[in-house]
């Protein structure tokens, strides 16, 4: 008997307890069960699973909100906080353009709101329109000052911009204003400040925010993918092939193929990469016309490994008819690169770094394409830049080399 | 690559910011809770006792309690407050006076900011820790300066920077030339400020124009300090869904529905006594005057100004290249709050609105245009008490919000949209004894909405243009509507509980500490009432 009780004990213990978005959906649906006609809990219960999309990476959960605002919007046709709930789905199921319309609407109806300029800046951010999202954060700062959630989407922004520090001072005091409770805010925090301290070189602080996120959400799917990302940047490939592939069996997704794929690739692992860029291939090929679709990934793959550039070069300026975000850009960048067509390459690498950002491995593809493109002083101002940007990060010595390598070249 | 779509909008969750809701003189859910930077109202008038020149008059900080020591009402450091002129018909500021405060602490040690007893109290012989005979209070404060200073300790003086132009082009230029200009502190007591009438009035300070600060002919004056403040309004019953006292009107109607109408009787309407509770009384303000020659705001030939006050902080920015501030503002900072015409913000614009309102230039007001043409309050009259008001949309209403009726600007087709408190320079001040508290609506050309004077009663005002009396060919449910039914509206407060001023800077000087005094209840009957300002019936 004594062992039962001792088995049903460790068991028990193993059983971890409910998040606070679990919590909440669970208390949304209780309220749903005793009253069903109460708008509120709808509303609240599609929060939360939009919430526990970015939780578990899981888009699922975006679709699987869409009833309970359905449900919302029946009780209460007109009512705002129930076409917010939408708008909040909407993002989370990438419809940008349809977010921004619903959300631009909302606005008119009540401009103090705040979270509605937050969905129009997530809205304008995705949809690259950086300037439009800038006011749309900066009326959010000027109405309610210092809130985490207008502190985050600023140091997007800031990003953009180049301004990578103050965008790291942003995201580090919303780290300090949220709560101790709201665990999954602040591992996913720690994980854009570990992203941001990664891309200007700072490995450690990189390694150790990276370190707390996963702390705080044991196998947080986006806490694995940004230490991928860092032991790839140090070439310690094998580790991050480990570490894709655990980030696959906790948060399967179609673009963690392709990252798994590079990964191996570069581990030296030709045909295991090829089997998961084989796979990639066929599941991106589906959700090709979806929102919610591996086409950035897609296109990166096409100019690369997949050696489709005139397929990618098509991909990357259909998707540019809708969204002009630097992603893209870039993404087009590579692709028009692939094609040997390095002076289109260069304009669409000009066009995404002409806000100012400074992403050294974005600097040093510029710098490269301008190279190929004939021009030495173009990339040489590049490959400069992308030293100053991150003076210590693993990338420097490659930079260095390019620029000595330039230099040769002009002579 | 991935790198940046990371930090998008899957961050997109999903706050949902509980929303906020204010009262009157506190009117938007921002100046709620930045009591500092509120603006309780904005005067601006032909000077009463000089036609060629005009006073402005911004209040901020609402119902400051006198007695609210030890620190009392410091004007905040960190805000700029601004009065702006548009003479150009566009609804953008030519002309900008800026004021910025500085806080000087000159006795750190001592827990109070004022402090002083007649020729000052020495230690008596049985004082603690043998310091018989030394200095412990310092004589009463009979000056802002200097000797009769010494226990002036919460100290703020301020600068005044005049711009012209905006944005890029403006010029800004230092109006204190070096003079140092101190606030008038709020009125302790009469044994810390024994005559703080002459102390008060020492804080007037007197320039010559802006282009020679020291010119002989003082044209320019500023006074900035706590003052009462001259608002007065039946506050509580207002904001209690227009619950207007039935015993504060001696015309004793009711509508249908038994509910007591808000008519003034003939001789309430012509008394300047009150009849139901001011709510404002024996509160203090703090308030910013300048009054300047009126060639220095107009342009030669065109006598019509639209002026407002703002307020605003210094703000972090997303990004340099992103701004949303008015043009006017400071650079590096952000607007608070403005106003133009008094009770815009409080009674028409939706709480849902009203801090993108203030935060906004008033040139951008034709977004807010429905709730001009289309006031609630003229629908929540029309319900509560049953009058008949005019159909939308309200173009009478419009002379308040652009450059037409009396406002008109040759050549001009009225400009944007834009919430200016309106003033015609070339109207002379009305003599104290001809003065209407209605204003234009009691036939006195001086009054608001031609400009606003702090004498105005913009409440029964306001209450009556709302409600149509400036109406000459509206109409009600297609039928003539007849402007006459409104004209007697009123809340029952006629005038200010003390009486202001007839010279700079027109309001009166604060309330003393010790002598607190705000209204009591209600009258026991409007043909005795036991309370009335400033004259009581015998």
């Amino acid at each position: 008997m004594k062992v039962i009780w001792v088995i049903l004990i460790s068991s028990l213990s193993l059983i971890a307890a409910p998040t606070l978005i679990e919590q909440r959906i669970d208390a949304s649906r209780q309220a749903i069960q005793k009253n069903g006609k109460d708008a509120n809990a709808y509303n609240e219960l599609a929060l939360a699973l939009v919430r526990q999309a970015r939780e578990t990476a899981n888009q699922a959960r975006c679709v699987e909100a869409e009833a309970p605002v359905a449900e919302s919007l029946k009780i209460s046709p007109s009512g705002f906080d129930g076409r917010r709930a939408r708008v909040a789905v909407r993002l989370c199921e990438k419809r940008w353009a349809d977010a921004l319309e619903e959300a631009t609407a909302l606005h008119n109806q009540v401009m103090d709101d705040v979270p509605t300029w937050g969905y129009i800046a997530d809205a304008q951010t995705a949809l690259g329109d950086y300037e439009a999202a800038g006011r749309a954060v900066q009326w959010m700062i000027n109405m309610r000052q210092a809130s985490p959630q207008a502190l985050q989407r600023g140091a997007t922004l800031r990003e953009a911009y180049g301004l990578n520090e103050p965008a790291l001072d942003w995201l580090t005091s919303a780290l300090r204003m949220t709560s101790a409770t709201d665990v999954e805010e602040r591992a996913w925090l720690l994980t854009r400040i570990a992203k941001l301290n990664r891309m200007m070189g700072h490995t450690e602080p990189a390694e150790d925010a990276v370190k707390q996120s996963l702390t705080l959400v044991p196998d947080y799917p986006w806490a694995l993918t940004e230490n991928a990302l860092n032991l790839v940047a140090r070439k310690r490939y094998s580790d991050a092939v480990e570490v894709y592939q655990q980030r696959q069996r906790v948060a399967p997704s179609v673009a963690g193929l392709y990252d798994l794929g590079l990964a191996l690739a570069s581990a030296g692992k030709s045909e295991e990469a090829q089997r998961e860029f084989a796979e990639f291939e066929k599941q991106a090929l589906r959700l090709v016309n979806q929102p919610d679709n591996a086409n950035l990934d897609l296109i990166a793959y096409y100019s690369g490994a997949g050696k489709n550039p005139q397929e990618a070069v098509r991909m990357a300026q259909d998707r540019l008819t809708h969204q002009h975000d630097l992603d893209t850009l870039v993404a087009s960048a590579g692709a028009f690169a692939a094609l040997g067509e390095w002076k289109e390459a260069g304009q669409q690498m000009a066009l995404a770094l002409k806000l100012g950002a400074k992403n050294p491995t974005w600097l040093v593809e510029a710098g490269r394409i301008s190279r190929k493109a004939g021009d030495d002083t173009g990339a040489r101002k590049y490959f400069q830049q992308a030293l100053e940007a991150a003076p210590s990060s693993p990338i420097s010595e490659e930079v260095i080399q390019e620029l000595v390598h330039t230099n040769a070249s002009s002579l | 690559m991935k790198e940046f779509r990371t930090g998008i909008a899957l961050a997109a969750a999903i706050l949902v910011a509980p929303a906020m809701f204010g009262a009157s003189h506190r009117e938007a859910p921002i100046t709620a809770i930045d009591h500092a930077a509120d603006i309780t109202d904005f005067f601006a008038f032909v000077a009463y006792d000089d036609p060629t020149k005009v006073t402005f008059i911004m209040n901020v900080d609402p119902f400051l309690e006198p007695s609210n020591g030890p620190n009392y009402f410091p004007f905040d450091p960190n805000v700029v407050y601004a009065i702006h002129i548009d003479n150009t018909g566009t609804g953008t500021a030519a002309v900008s006076f800026e004021f910025q405060f500085t806080t000087v602490i000159n006795a750190p040690a001592v827990f109070t900011g004022f402090v002083g007893a007649g020729a000052g109290l020495t230690a008596p012989a049985n004082a603690p820790g043998g310091t018989a005979g030394q200095a412990v209070i310092p004589p009463a404060i009979t000056s802002l300066s200097g000797a009769g200073a010494a226990g002036f300790s919460l100290m703020q003086t301020y600068t005044i920077t005049m711009v012209t132009g905006s944005g890029s082009s403006a010029v800004r230029t230092d109006m204190t030339n070096g003079k140092t200009l101190i606030a008038v502190p709020s009125n302790v007591g009469p044994r810390t400020m024994p005559n703080y009438d002459k102390l008060a009035t020492s804080g007037i300070y007197y320039f010559g124009t802006y282009n020679d600060p020291f010119a002989a002919d003082h044209r320019t004056k500023v006074f900035a300090g706590t003052v009462d403040d001259p608002f007065f309004i039946n506050l509580g019953s207002t904001f209690d869904s227009l619950n207007l006292p039935a015993n504060a009107y001696q015309t004793d109607l009711t509508n249908s529905l038994g509910i007591p109408l808000p008519v003034l009787s003939a001789s309430q309407d012509a008394s300047l006594m009150n009849y139901a509770v001011d709510n404002v009384a024996g509160y203090n303000v703090n308030t910013i005057a300048i009054e300047v020659p009126i060639s220095m705001v107009t342009v030669a030939g065109q006598p019509i100004i639209g002026t407002w006050a703002t307020t605003s902080r210094p703000q972090a920015t997303v990004i340099p290249t992103t701004s949303t501030q008015p043009p006017n503002s400071p650079v590096g900072y952000t607007q608070v709050q403005r106003m133009g015409n008094p009770l815009i913000n409080e009674l028409i614009i939706g709480t849902g609105d009203k801090d993108t309102w203030s935060m906004s230039d008033p040139s951008g007001d034709s977004t807010f245009a429905n709730y001009d043409l289309n006031p609630l309050l003229a629908n929540v009259l029309n319900a509560v008490f049953l009058v008949t008001v005019p159909d939308p949309p309200r173009t009478d209403l419009l002379p308040l919000v652009n450059y037409t009726g009396p406002f008109a600007i040759a050549g001009n087709t009225g400009g944007p949209v834009a919430d200016l408190l309106r003033l015609n320079t070339s109207v002379p001040p009305t003599p104290a004894a001809q003065r209407s508290r209605l204003g234009l609506l009691g036939g006195d050309p001086a009054g608001w909405p031609n400009g606003r004077r702090v004498t105005d009663d913009v409440v029964d005002i306001a209450l009556r243009a709302v409600a149509g009396a400036l109406c000459s060919t509206c109409t009600a449910g297609g039928a003539p509507f007849d402007a006459s039914s409104v004209a007697a509206l009123g809340d029952g407060v006629n005038v200010n509980d003390v009486p202001t001023q007839e010279t700079f800077p027109y309001v009166a000087f604060a309330h003393g500490g010790t002598t607190t005094n705000h209204q009591v209840p209600a009258p026991a009957s409007v043909t005795n009432p036991t309370f009335c300002s400033p004259n009581c019936p015998q």
